[in-house]
């Protein structure tokens, strides 16, 4: 042993060590090559041997690399030229499509396809997905990513074997731009300069983080949700940071605008009627009440319920139920009001009411009223309705004694 | 029996840690019939005249809508619609309002009686005539500050006093006055009793004022195991 060890060491001298210490082992096995040229074999370098069984498996090493990252190319080729292929059918059958409309090819978006393709192929299919559609291919196909790794097998990107490079590489990004603002923050306390940074903190108004999906399409990897809160988290940390401003658009393009609620109202005209006297009309429900009522611009607080006076409702809580909206837009005394309703008992019909108005009054009134009318939820349908009673108990949430209730469930299970 | 649990915030808690839901659930939501993302509707006028900024999350969110019982008017109290509520039995509305109607009618009676009977003009000034202010008052007497709640620790259940908050306390003045009358004798017409109990919180008497008491007594009996709540 203390012989062999000598001459390996003497062989390592100048060469890789492990390397040569795989070639011993290999001609150690060799049982036919014992004894040749009356050297222990054990002392030969595997330079004297037929050097097949090594170097054959390191060309096929280089080989199947190779032959993956061919493999890329051929299937990264294919797609790209399967994507060509689709936009240029797409491009062509647009024209085709603005032609059959009868509309100008050269400007013809996809608002117009929609609408080309709802009017020549109607479907009455519930799901939306289901109906006809013409997208752009980028749209139609997922997106794939580039060339992962180069000839040699070496990723390009630095978190490759974390699965997600992208989702992991943006989060170290983020938190190389908290360190760095961390540094410059105390570059500038040791210089004596952060009163001047105390103004531009930056506040994202009007702006959310992007969502879930618009993320994963972002970064073309599969996010779960605990990732995503994840990101979110990070991003706000970087948010909240005192130097913020210096990294504003890297944080806008992180964010998305938001619409306020006031945007998806449309303002409706008041109406005119034949006596030229201006008038909106307006529905409402509450559980099984509809209401239809129609208010009159320029009045002197006249209230007609179903041909009756206020008296309609007996309880005073109830008519105060209907001058709310009159009372936070200021037009007690100035509309008049008809209103007529059918369906459900006094509470149900004054909630039914109450929302119509409040829905006509908003064509006579500024956009600040209607926010607040908003803001006071008179301008919310009221969704709760009357739960209905379920198999088994005698109401809706009501339960028999807890006794009976388990032999019922039991019983429930014997049949089942 | 699964529909009372879900209503409860160890549940929602619950499913905030095993859903994939990325907007939280809120543990205390009116109904189940609004989505999650509905802003509770803003009644007081003076706040919808006020200020609301850019950047306020009720601009950008969904409102719930107002119940049949909330207004902007002068007259409208959250804290009497709440006790109101809570004297209402079997969804009769309607007795539930004239008994607290008639509370505050009975509470009004006899201090504007006091105040024409009383000669002397330092006093007559100091005689409260506004009935909410006085049943606002009586409320604030009865609520406790501490609360005991059961503490399990190593098998042994222990009374363990505890901060009470904001919304129990509200929860637990109402519930004792209502309780309290409901106790009494049967031909007094409850209106009246509640305006007796009323009139004797806001002097810092009577049943329910005592109740509160005891329960603090309690807690500092048990502020030995004060430290078990962490």
């Amino acid at each position: 042993m203390a012989a062999s060890m000598q001459t390996f060491s003497r062989v390592c001298s100048t060469k890789h060590p492990i390397k040569e210490l795989i070639r011993w082992q290999i001609t150690k096995c060799s049982a036919l090559d014992r004894h040749k040229n009356g050297v222990h074999t054990s002392c030969r370098l595997l330079a004297d041997v037929i050097p097949e069984t090594f170097e054959q498996k390191t060309e096929n090493k280089a080989e199947k690399i190779s032959k993956a990252m061919r493999l890329y190319m051929e299937r990264a080729k294919n797609y790209n030229s399967m994507i060509d292929k689709e936009i240029d059918e797409y491009e062509v059958g647009k024209r085709h499509l603005a032609n059959i409309m009868g509309e100008d090819p050269d400007s013809f978006n996809q608002d117009d396809i929609d609408r080309a393709i709802k009017y020549l192929l109607p479907s009455g299919l519930f799901e939306k997905r289901a109906r006809p559609q013409m997208k752009h291919p980028y749209e139609v196909f997922p997106q794939r990513k580039e060339a992962l790794f180069g000839k040699d097998g070496r990723p390009h990107h630095y978190q490759f074997y974390t699965g997600k490079p992208n989702y992991h590489g943006l989060l170290h990004d983020i938190n190389m731009k908290y360190e760095h603002l961390n540094a410059t923050e105390t570059e500038l306390y040791k210089n004596g300069k952060m009163a001047e940074e105390e103004d531009k903190k930056l506040f994202l108004h009007g702006f959310q983080w992007i969502d879930h999906k618009t993320l994963t399409k972002q970064l073309i990897e599969e996010i779960s949700p605990q990732e995503y809160n994840r990101f979110v988290l990070v991003l706000h940390r970087l948010l909240k940071h005192k130097l913020s401003y210096k990294e504003e658009e890297f944080l806008l393009k992180y964010s998305k605008k938001v619409m306020t609620m006031s945007q998806f109202r449309s303002i409706e005209k008041p109406l005119i009627d034949s006596d030229g006297r201006e008038y909106s009309e307006a529905t409402g429900r509450r559980k099984t009440s509809n209401a239809t009522v129609t208010v009159y611009n320029n009045g002197s607080g006249q209230i007609s319920i179903n041909g009756q006076d206020l008296a309609y409702f007996k309880d005073i809580h109830q008519r105060e139920q209907l001058l709310f909206p009159l009372q936070l837009v200021n037009k007690i005394d100035k509309v008049d009001i008809v209103a007529t309703v059918e369906g459900g008992g006094s509470s149900g019909q004054t909630g039914a009411i109450r929302l119509a108005l409040a829905h006509a009054l908003c064509s006579f009134v500024d956009t600040d009223s209607i926010e607040r009318l908003r803001l006071a939820g008179l301008l919310t349908k009221d969704p709760r309705t009357r739960e209905r009673k379920k198999p088994g108990q005698p109401g809706a949430r009501k339960k028999p004694t807890w006794l009976v209730f388990l032999i019922l469930m039991y019983c429930q299970l014997l049949v089942v | 029996m699964a529909a009372s649990c879900v209503r409860t915030p160890i549940f929602q808690a619950f499913l905030l840690r095993h859903s994939k839901r990325v907007v939280p659930l809120l543990p205390h939501i009116r109904t189940l019939r609004y989505d999650v993302n509905h802003q509770e509707p803003t009644i007081d006028k003076s706040k919808l005249f006020g200020t609301i900024e850019e950047d306020d999350i009720r601009r950008f969110k969904p409102i719930k809508a107002a119940t049949n019982d909330q207004s902007t008017s002068v007259f409208y109290s959250a804290t009497l619609e709440k006790f109101i509520n809570m004297v209402m039995k079997d969804g009769k509305k309607l007795a539930a309002r004239k008994i607290v109607n008639e509370m505050l009618e009975n509470i009004k009676m006899t201090q504007v009686e006091k105040f024409n009977r009383c000669e002397n003009e330092k006093e007559k000034m100091e005689i409260e005539c506004n009935p909410e202010i006085i049943f606002n008052q009586g409320l604030e007497n009865i609520k406790p500050v501490l609360m005991l709640t059961p503490i399990i620790k190593g098998g042994v259940s222990y009374k363990v006093p505890v901060a009470c908050p904001v919304h129990r306390q509200k929860f637990l003045a109402m519930k004792w006055l209502v309780e309290s009358c409901r106790d009494r004798e049967r031909k007094i017409p409850m209106g009246k009793k509640l305006a007796y109990e009323i009139f004797d919180a806001y002097k810092n008497e009577g049943k329910c004022v005592r109740r509160k008491q005891e329960l603090l007594r309690q807690c500092e009996e048990n502020r030995a195991f004060a430290h078990f709540r962490y």
